[in-house]
């Protein structure tokens, strides 16, 4: 619904701590807005009475907290915990509430291996790049059976943590990874980006060269470094360099999964 | 005194003397201020003074004889000075009005013995005869300046707090129309209070005053009035009587009282109607809330609603920001919004009579992209002058996920309605 919101509950005094994003939420609209933007990073930390009980001293909202710890206690499960709040504040309107309570069911029942992916990728849009490349290296653990393709993307994302991190030879070695299960076009390009920005060019020509890249490719991957770095907020090696260059490498996990 | 926190008190500033009350949540009523323990004395001088070489002031019921000694030395007439905004020099320093203002409202709290005024006093109404838009300022700055939020800081005229003093009597008393009675000396003043029942809010209006001068000599004196009272009455359709002021005394308006109580109408007599209407004000508008569907027309009352759709759920609701019936010096509000799928903010201008509207559009240009819904927007509205208001809108970023450009947008809206405006919808 296109409008205004009204913002009724206030600021806490004290905030509630999210700890997979090191962020802390201070109001009601904070949390409604994360718990269904982020579902992916919604833990045992959130499904708590750590959370009823902030949202008692904080707020007093008795009757909401009254339904959230009837649900926790009855073991009900995220979307059953998370209801009352939504909407009894009308945060989600009952249509909205269906399709965010079906999507937390859906993500309960998919592999462990699909779970922490998402969570990685929520993750990495957070800019938590290190608990990032963690969810990751989880799921690769697990992935047996998701094919080389959901195996390449976790390799390829972590990769692109590994930049952000300016972790280098980590990042090449999991862009490369990549490369070596998929042989795509796109994953060579990707790998031979990160040599380029992270090696001596001599090293980055010698891979290239070995991969049988061609020359389109190899020039359009130094016409983009040089563009970035002509930008004054984009010298060689900063973190601006890697966003310009490495801004929309991040594989997000297909929208049509229902996630 | 028998309130102890949240106290909500009438302050009548006069141009010679000031009286004090406060609500008593145990009678149900306004209760004046005690000024001397003992004494049923009520007023104390307009009068504010500085010891010498200290920072030491004084206003209260002490104040001339404190005068008597050199070591006190007097501001000026402090309505005139407000009034005119002017400044002061009192003891080597200059104050503004507002200071000085502030310094008397300090000083004369104290008779109450409330040890903390903040944390004691929920809300305060001032009233004074004639009220300007000057005035309005200089009272509320100065009472803002000692500390009180601006929603506890109310203004009104003697007008207005007759408003409310007549309907808060019992309901006998204002089932009909009810005069206002004045007296000064031998001056003395008629005003009527009308109440319009067509159709809600239903509206009040008090009508100009008629005055004549009345002779010294009791029989005569009491004979004119009557016959005053008579012609200002015409139809007698009156069911309270409300008379103030110095030079009444019903030992010689025998014949006056039984004109004024025909028809069943109650008669009154006192000085302190003004303040305790300034008390029942604070009262009503802090906490009560009991006149809904009334309003009173006065002359520095808005008569136009402004406001936004929220959303509500599945619905969308109005929200009025600009509301009619509240004085346009203490009619602003403030509130937190998160925008859903907008960057501009959208205000709807209603007539009282809900006749007449109109869309204004403020774009909030610069507003950074960020997701639905995680936007936070503050909004001001106060009104500059009975025909214009100001809304303020500030980005408040979204907590720390996204910060705050503390960007501010602004737009002047008119109050009126008139074609050329009309046509913008």
């Amino acid at each position: 619904m296109v409008g205004y919101r009204l913002s009724e509950t206030g600021t806490a005094q004290r905030p509630f701590r999210i700890e997979s994003i090191s962020k802390n939420i201070w109001t009601i609209e904070e949390l409604c807005w994360f718990l269904t933007t982020h579902p992916a990073l919604i833990d045992d930390r959130l499904i708590s009475l750590d959370l009823t009980r902030w949202l008692t001293s904080e707020f007093g909202l008795l009757q909401t907290v009254l339904k959230m710890e009837k649900a926790y206690k009855a073991d009900a499960g995220m979307s059953d915990f998370l209801s009352p709040l939504l909407a009894d504040l009308d945060y989600l309107t009952p249509q909205e509430l269906r399709r965010f309570t079906m999507k937390l069911d859906r993500m309960s029942k998919v592999p462990v291996a699909i779970r922490l992916r998402l969570k990685g990728d929520a993750l990495l849009e957070n800019h938590c790049f290190g608990q990032a490349i963690a969810a990751y290296r989880e799921a690769l653990a697990l992935s047996y059976g998701q094919g080389k393709q959901f195996e390449a993307d976790l390799h390829h994302n972590s990769g692109t943590a590994s930049m952000q991190l300016l972790e280098y030879e980590e990042a090449c070695e999991s862009f490369a990874k990549a490369l070596r299960l998929t042989g795509s076009e796109e994953d060579k390009e990707t790998y031979l980006t990160a040599l380029y920005l992270a090696k001596p060019y001599k090293r980055f020509r010698e891979d290239a060269l070995a991969l049988h890249a061609g020359e389109n490719i190899l020039r359009e991957i130094e016409e983009r470094v040089r563009e970035v770095r002509t930008m004054p907020a984009a010298p060689a090696g900063s973190r601006e360099e890697l966003s310009g260059t490495l801004d929309s490498l991040c594989r997000a996990y297909p929208t049509e999964a229902g996630f | 005194m028998n309130e102890v926190r949240n106290i909500l008190i009438g302050f009548e500033l006069g141009s010679e003397n000031a009286q004090i009350c406060y609500f008593d949540r145990a009678q149900k009523e306004p209760v004046s201020a005690e000024l001397r323990v003992g004494e049923s004395l009520l007023e104390f001088p307009v009068m504010l003074l500085k010891r010498k070489g200290t920072e030491e002031w004084y206003a209260g019921p002490e104040a001339v004889q404190l005068l008597e000694d050199e070591e006190w030395l007097p501001a000026a007439d402090l309505l005139q000075t407000a009034q005119n905004n002017d400044t002061q020099e009192i003891d080597g320093q200059t104050y503004s009005a507002k200071e000085l203002l502030a310094l008397f409202f300090r000083e004369s709290l104290k008779v109450l013995g409330i040890a903390d005024l903040l944390r004691g006093i929920r809300g305060i109404c001032v009233t004074t005869e004639k009220l300007t838009d000057t005035l309005a300022f200089q009272i509320r700055g100065a009472l803002m300046l000692l500390g009180f939020p601006a929603a506890s800081c109310l203004v009104q005229d003697y007008e207005e707090s007759f408003y409310y003093y007549g309907y808060c009597q019992r309901p006998d008393v204002s089932v009909r129309n009810m005069a206002l009675i004045r007296f000064a000396g031998n001056e003395v003043s008629f005003q009527t209070m009308r109440e319009l029942r067509v159709r809600k809010p239903f509206t009040v209006t008090i009508s100009e005053p008629k005055s004549i001068t009345l002779p010294e000599e009791a029989e005569e004196r009491d004979q004119r009035f009557a016959a005053a009272i008579e012609a200002w009455t015409e139809r007698g359709n009156y069911s309270g009587m409300m008379i103030t002021g110095n030079g009444f005394s019903p030992s010689w308006a025998r014949r006056s009282i039984k004109m004024m109580s025909r028809g069943g109408a109650k008669v009154f007599e006192g000085g302190n109607l003004f303040v305790k209407g300034a008390c029942w004000a604070a009262y009503e508008k802090l906490e009560n809330h009991a006149f809904r569907g009334r309003i009173y027309l006065g002359p520095n009352l808005i008569q136009t609603t402004v406001g936004i759709d929220i959303i509500r759920g599945t619905t969308q609701k109005f929200f009025p920001l600009i509301k009619p019936g509240i004085n346009w010096f203490e009619n602003a509000a403030e509130v937190e919004l998160i925008p859903e799928q907008r960057k501009d903010l959208l205000v709807t201008v209603v007539s009282m009579d809900g006749t007449k509207h109109r869309n204004e559009r403020l774009l909030l240009e610069g507003l950074p992209d960020r997701p639905d819904r995680a936007t936070r927007l503050l909004v001001r509205a106060y009104c500059t002058s009975m025909q214009d208001c100001m809304i303020e809108v500030e980005d408040l970023g979204f907590g720390e996920f996204f910060e705050a450009t503390h960007q501010v947008w602004r737009l002047q809206l008119p109050l009126h309605f008139d074609e050329e405006l009309e046509r913008k919808d």
